[in-house]
């Protein structure tokens, strides 16, 4: 930190110690962190009630499909990719449990495998063009989109899905159901659970040799390659956990809101899931950025919603000033992210 | 680069000079200044009845929806009904009207009964034989347009089996106004529709196509929503946005005990039918004893609209 | 213009001459598809549909080409088509006497959108992404709070003018869109900007080393994007006859990106064209066209939309060495081509490192 590196991108590869805390330095988790106490703060000032545990925990529970969907897309941005196809993941999903179950609750679990083994898939088909073809993940993943939703238009005879989810599967999405009656918490439920068990596993997962060698290939897939990483394998695993991600976040997601799926459902999250790796100060261009942040990016934009709600702003105007929030984090951090690394104007690539 | 640049300059050079003379669309005529909602011949029989549906999961001791324009009961502190631009009186007490009207026609064939009908002679235009017929449609992106999309379908390949319609061809605008311009147009200037048929995306936008459609003499049936002209040989509509969100909006004054609190969950800002649907909720819930605690744009996604009703109830 | 040209490299098709033949080829398809139907392609009323389809997307395509070439991104441009239509709309009102009042007004405000753009991207080093989805946001809520859904009237003549009238099958709208075309492919192989944005897309770093304004070049590109997603406004005024806010629902950003990408030009930055741009936008159009005669089912367009792209650009990146389409960074001054060394250009390729 103390000792600028100039042009960073230039240098092959740098001591996994010096990239660290130049990463922990630049990564902006202390200014996501910021951000999301004072929108905490706010929220509990104007209204004490939010800030009781077990109104939080439930807060949480609302925010899992976003975490989850902020973990998978991390993946694929520390790599140096996108994956647009995570709305129409969920949304096809969706739309497959509700045909397959039709409210019956036997299967439900064989369904929930197919749909597990369907995002597998998907995560090869978008990883395999995007690290084999060498096409731009931007491109792979954004008609991936136009093909899972044609897909499922066409499928479901345009836009009418009929049948509908199973009480069983359900449980996996409602806030009622989960470890009950816990001290101070109230209801635990499956969905938070499953994000617990997931956040430490992908913890684990970035910091195992094959999250090293993920942040490797993002920061510089050449260099990488020279080193005798597993460049085309890793970021095709990239995209499967980002497609298996949204697979689960399709299942809680719909499991909450109704038993009947709109097949609306999935649509605008892969932009959201982006920005909120990106306000977790997570480079767009991949190799620098905590996947904790990137979580706290994600929290902080849920919370978004329920601030401009508190504070009683106009809902035309909120698109404005989320858009200002955005820019003036990212921008803050990437200010205090320079400072430090003094470098030129970052990775611009989209 | 210049390779290129040559490419494009020459297949341009050649488009000019393929046409020896210079011709000009016919332009639309939009010589009227567009008064609006002058359009007339029948009006649907679509009483929007408010299709209550129960309101899912969570909270159905505390929640009543109306319509998809939905509201829901809960508690806070009020806000205020400003005066709306989207208000005109003389609409508003037309359609409300409209609601109780008796339709006209045969109950056993409720697609054909309309209410306040004017009845238009379209005998000119009668012909024998299968007629080709075209169909711009505003899209399929939502259920209701998905529905009557593959209900028509079906229609259509049974009267194209008795006969009576020819070739039928379609366009699908997916909610792109200036797509459906050009299918329309495309639809004129290739002349092989004996009728069209007009779904028009929005109001406004889709005016001079209408009228330049009318303009080329075949019959134009327009129908669902409205374009600002009269052109239109036939045109059915429901009755209108008042209505519904009247009807809506009744039916929560009318089950609610007073001083209760409501929050209305709208789907997105500055659509004239869902700006009119709320503009008369408004005034309802205004000279009612119900207290409106907020308005939401929730986009029509369910996923949204469970998170703002939780968070409203958590609330308290 | 052989592919044994002045330069004196070996005969190589360039990716613009490989979109090129694409689109050739995909218009004989067409062709034979609407015989078979009985149907002249090349009809007056056809090419003028065809042409009527591409030139809007057209404009905000060959704007998106100029930032993508910096290694930038604009996903306002959707937002920044309603205001400039909103814009030159309520300016105009319906008088003739304000039309080049109306016209003034909104390409202003669409640069100045471009400024604030570029300007968040350099100066406060907000990735394009964020700062553009941003700025489509503020812009989302303005729009939302000053206008209804369709506001302002614009005048007949150039309501007519610009939005219908066309000489034999080409529209004034696209050939206006032509003329920008050309006029920005002079931009990007004659002037001095044109070679900083290809230095500055292909490496930022090296660029700024080389003594590059690298700023002010992005900056200009963000301009000229949003100013040419405002003539698209102009033109969505012209066509509906006054300024409609939901465009910005139609998805220009993400249509832009596709065709700009389709029609060869690197995401990452440094290479392409916008006559590849111009070809990419025609090709989504025909393929449109042919969906149209076909009787192709609504939803199945899309999943073979998403197909052809995909495989479109894998075709193209599987040639991603490709000298001709990135020459011009430094033949204005005559000087020698790094492509003469293949490998230093793999180097700098998408599949290899940033």
């Amino acid at each position: 930190m103390s000792t600028p590196v100039i042009t960073p991108d230039l240098v092959a590869a740098k001591p996994e110690f010096g990239r660290r805390l130049q990463r922990f330095f630049a990564s902006g988790t202390g200014i996501v962190l910021a951000l999301l106490i004072i929108i905490l703060a706010i929220i509990i000032i104007s209204n004490p009630s939010a800030g009781a545990p077990d109104t939080l925990v439930n807060s949480l529970h609302k925010a899992t499909p976003l975490l989850l969907l902020a973990i998978g897309q991390y993946f694929v941005i520390i790599v140096g990719e996108f994956d647009l196809s995570v709305g129409a993941i969920i949304t096809t999903q969706a739309a497959i449990a509700a045909t397959l179950l039709n409210k019956q609750d036997e299967g439900t679990y064989g369904v929930i495998a197919l749909m597990l083994v369907l995002g597998l898939v998907v995560g090869v088909v978008n990883g395999a063009i995007v690290a084999l073809l060498k096409v731009p993940s931007f491109i792979t993943t954004l008609a991936m989109m136009l093909i899972l939703i044609g897909a499922t238009n066409l499928w479901t005879g345009g836009g009418i899905v009929k049948g509908a989810l199973s009480d069983e599967f359900r449980k996996f999405g409602r806030p009622k159901f989960g470890i009950e009656n816990v001290p101070f918490l109230g209801t635990i439920s499956w969905a938070v659970l499953i994000f617990i068990v997931i956040a430490v596993l992908a913890a684990l997962l970035i910091r195992s040799s094959f999250g090293r060698v993920l942040v490797a290939t993002g920061d510089n897939t050449k260099a990488a390659g020279f080193a005798g990483a597993r460049v085309t394998s890793v970021r095709i695993i990239a995209f499967m956990v980002s497609a298996v991600l949204a697979t689960i976040a399709g299942i809680i997601l719909a499991g909450n809101t109704s038993s009947t799926v709109d097949l609306s459902i999935g649509s605008g999250l892969e932009f959201e899931a982006i920005t909120a790796v990106v306000l977790g100060g997570v480079l767009l261009g991949g190799g620098k950025g905590s996947l904790f942040a990137a979580m706290l990016g994600a929290l902080t934009l849920y919370f978004i919603g329920p601030l401009f709600r508190e504070l009683g702003i106009s809902p035309e105007l909120r698109p404005s000033v989320q858009g200002i929030i955005l820019i003036v984090a990212v921008a803050y951090a990437a200010r205090s992210g320079s400072l430090r690394r003094r470098k030129g104007p970052g990775k611009t690539q989209p | 680069m210049r390779r290129t640049r040559t490419i494009f300059a020459a297949v341009a050079a050649a488009g000019v000079l393929v046409t020896s003379a210079c011709s000009t669309d016919t332009p639309v005529a939009s010589s009227t200044s567009a008064a609006a909602g002058t359009t007339a011949a029948a009006s649907e029989a679509e009483t929007t009845a408010a299709a209550t549906q129960p309101a899912s999961a969570a909270s159905v001791d505390k929640t009543t929806e109306a319509a998809s324009e939905t509201a829901t009961e809960t508690s806070d502190s009020a806000t205020a009904v400003g005066d709306s631009e989207w208000f005109i009186k003389a609409d508003y007490d037309r359609q409300l009207a409209q609601r109780d009207a008796a339709p006209e026609g045969d109950a056993a064939t409720p697609w054909l009964q309309a209410i306040d009908p004017e009845w238009i002679d379209t005998a000119e235009f009668k012909q024998d034989g299968p007629q080709n017929l075209c169909f711009s449609n505003a899209s399929t992106g939502n259920p209701w347009r998905a529905t009557g999309y593959v209900t028509m379908q079906s229609q259509i390949a049974v009267l194209q089996k008795q006969g009576v319609i020819g070739d039928y061809k379609y366009s699908d605008a997916a909610d792109n106004d200036e797509q459906q311009i050009t299918d329309i147009q495309k639809f004129i200037s290739d002349g092989t529709c004996d009728a069209l048929i007009v779904s028009p995306a929005t109001t406004a936008t889709l005016t001079p196509a209408v009228e330049k459609a009318c303009a080329s003499g075949i019959p134009v049936i327009v129908f669902d929503r409205g374009v600002n002209t009269d052109c239109a040989t036939t045109f059915i509509h429901p009755i209108g946005g008042y209505a519904y969100g009247a009807d809506g909006a009744n039916f929560l004054v009318d089950n609610l005990e007073a001083g209760k609190r409501v929050l209305a969950l709208r789907i997105a800002p500055g659509v004239d039918v869902l700006e009119n649907r709320w503009a008369a909720a408004e005034r309802i819930f205004a000279d009612s004893d119900l207290t409106v605690v907020g308005a939401e744009f929730t986009g029509g996604d369910g996923a949204e609209i469970k998170s703002i009703v939780a968070s409203y109830l958590e609330k308290g | 213009m052989s592919g044994a040209d002045t330069f004196g490299t070996k005969f190589r098709l360039s990716t613009t001459q490989v979109v090129a033949l694409a689109l050739v080829a995909l218009i004989i398809v067409a062709t034979i598809l609407y015989a078979a139907r009985g149907q002249n392609f090349f009809s007056t009323n056809n090419l003028a549909d065809l042409l009527t389809r591409s030139s809007l997307l057209g404009f905000v395509a060959i704007g998106q080409t100029m930032v993508i070439l910096g290694r930038s991104l604009d996903l306002s441009v959707g937002y920044v088509v309603a205001l400039s239509s909103l814009v030159a709309a309520t300016v105009m009102n319906g008088l003739e006497g304000r039309v080049g009042l109306g016209i003034a007004a909104a390409l202003a405000v669409a640069a100045f959108i471009g400024l604030l753009n570029g300007l968040i991207i350099t100066i406060l080093r907000v990735n394009p992404f964020i700062a553009t989805v941003g700025m489509g946001l503020i812009l989302k809520g303005f729009i939302d709070i000053t206008y209804a859904a369709q506001e302002g009237k614009v005048p007949q003549g150039f309501s007519r003018g610009f939005g219908y009238t066309r000489i034999g099958p080409l529209p004034i709208s696209t050939l206006t869109m032509l003329i920008i075309g050309v006029i920005a492919m002079v931009v990007l192989t004659k002037t001095r900007f044109g070679a900083h944005l290809f230095a500055v897309g292909g490496s930022d770093d090296v660029a700024r080393l080389s003594g590059i304004r690298t700023n002010r070049t992005l900056i200009w590109a963000h301009v000229m994007c949003s100013v040419a997603a405002g003539v698209a406004g102009l033109l969505i005024a012209a066509r509906f006859g006054l300024g409609s806010a939901q465009v910005y629902n139609t998805g220009y950003d993400l249509d832009s990106v596709a065709a700009v990408v389709l029609g060869g030009t690197l995401l990452m930055g440094g290479r392409g064209s916008v006559g590849g741009t111009v070809a990419g936008v025609m090709i989504l159009a025909v393929l449109e066209s042919a969906f149209n005669v076909l009787d192709v089912n609504p939803f199945l367009k899309n999943v073979i939309r998403g197909a052809i792209i995909i495989v479109a650009v894998a075709i193209y990146a599987q040639r991603q060495i490709d000298p001709l389409s990135r020459r011009s960074r430094f033949t204005p001054d005559g000087r020698r081509r790094a492509t003469d060394f293949p490998e230093a250009v793999g180097a700098l390729s998408p599949g290899g490192a940033k």
